[in-house]
């Protein structure tokens, strides 16, 4: 976790078998502290690394100083339905699903992606839009999907924006997909040096019983 | 490493030692921004995905072996188990059920005399039952269809793709010659098995 303009950033609680590894059952709560004399946007850049790669999210945040203006919050997740096509040029459909994690309606909500056009931009009239105002309200999940042809490994980013109060939330979610055959794994054991020692000396062994009873035979 | 493996390269140590003697982003911040172009929105409907593996259960090799969960290495290969006990599964593809190839690897061979998790992978034949149970507890059945050996660094594709739009669950581990210097077995061994 880094921030911008806030630190040091702790972790309070949430991992919750102590590994240190955010598993898919947790949810780690951060906090951090400052004092702030104007109004401003603090910015706050999460990393993880799985499988060889890195995933990413960013959070921003506005603090209104001197006026009683709420600040707008949104947010968006984005998850891709494989994260590997073994050939170029597989489709991959990614589900996108935008959230009012703050307290102020938002509208004009917008959805877009710089590596899938399929998205409708800004956004009337969604089935999740339950009291039908095109306002998403902290009750509402609105979701989407967004298929696209990949021929090489993309990281692509897909973006949220909604509007309350003459200010714009912006999220960002971002995700990978991996294009090409992996190679098969190296799943082998190194044979233990005494148990092959063991196989020789039985061999030998055996061999000079073999040669022993043969010599006996041509005596007789 | 099965025994029978380690008594083969015993084996040939043994027989040339007798004859000789033996794998962005700025500007994020809450602003004004023009409105932009209306469209219609697009409703969310997205194809459930199947739950994912927790236990491989091989009843004829008496497996029953958890699951971990692994990517790609440095050199974009499919990841192994940490535990030779356990096997791995490759999160990025497939899950089991899914129609697509879903791949499993376990280890091989003997350390400290323990065997490893796949090493009599080889005796199972075609028709013979593999089972996946997944983290809703439900349990998938596939069956055996077919066997086939690799070279280490053969082309993968035919293990980890499939076009005839079925579930299948496909399960790698090692075997061959043991190369000190590579530090790997000569072949790899896999089991193709579809969804029963």
């Amino acid at each position: 976790m880094v921030g911008d303009t806030c630190a040091p950033i702790v972790l309070i609680s949430g991992d919750l078998n102590l590994d240190a590894k955010l598993d898919l059952n947790e949810t780690w709560i951060h906090r951090c502290t400052t004092a702030l004399s104007v109004t401003h946007t603090n910015t706050v850049v999460a990393t993880g690394w799985a499988n060889g790669i890195s995933a990413v999210d960013i959070a921003s945040a506005t603090v209104v100083v001197g006026a009683p203006i709420v600040p707008p919050l949104i947010h968006v997740v984005k998850v891709p339905n494989v994260f590997l096509l073994p050939a170029p040029g597989g489709a991959v459909m990614y589900s996108y699903t935008v959230t009012n994690p703050g307290s102020e309606p938002l509208s004009n909500v917008s959805i877009t992606d710089d590596k899938c056009t399929g998205l409708p931009g800004r956004v009337v009239g969604h089935p999740g839009d339950i009291n039908k105002n095109n306002l998403l309200e902290s009750s509402e999940s609105w979701s989407f999907t967004c298929q696209t042809n990949l021929t090489q490994t993309t990281t692509n980013t897909g973006t949220a924006e909604g509007t309350a109060n003459g200010l714009t939330a912006r999220d960002f979610a971002v995700a990978t997909v991996v294009v090409g055959v992996p190679g098969l794994p190296n799943a082998g054991i190194a044979p233990d040096a005494d148990y092959m020692l063991w196989n020789i000396i039985m061999l030998a062994g055996i061999f000079s019983i073999v040669v022993a009873s043969q010599r006996k035979q041509v005596i007789k | 490493m099965s025994r029978t493996g380690i008594t083969s390269i015993g084996v040939l140590t043994g027989a040339a030692i007798y004859t000789a003697i033996f794998f962005y982003i700025s500007n994020i911040t809450v602003q004004n921004t023009p409105a932009l172009v209306i469209e219609t929105a697009v409703p969310y409907v997205l194809k459930e995905r199947a739950a994912q593996p927790v236990r491989l259960k091989i009843p004829s090799m008496q497996v029953n072996a958890l699951v971990e969960h692994v990517g790609l290495t440095s050199d974009n290969a499919m990841d192994v188990p940490k535990n030779r006990a356990n096997v791995a599964w490759f999160e990025p593809g497939w899950r089991p059920g899914e129609n697509g190839n879903a791949i499993m690897a376990g280890h091989y061979g003997i350390r400290n005399r323990k065997p490893s998790v796949f090493d009599n992978l080889h005796k199972l034949r075609k028709g013979d039952k593999v089972y996946v149970e997944d983290e809703k507890g439900v349990t998938i059945s596939f069956v055996v269809s077919k066997i086939r050996r690799y070279d280490s660094n053969a082309d993968a594709s035919s293990v980890f793709t499939s076009s005839d739009g079925k579930a299948h669950l496909n399960l790698i581990t090692c075997e061959g010659v043991w190369d000190k210097t590579a530090e790997s077995y000569s072949k790899r061994l896999v089991v193709f098995a579809e969804l029963e």
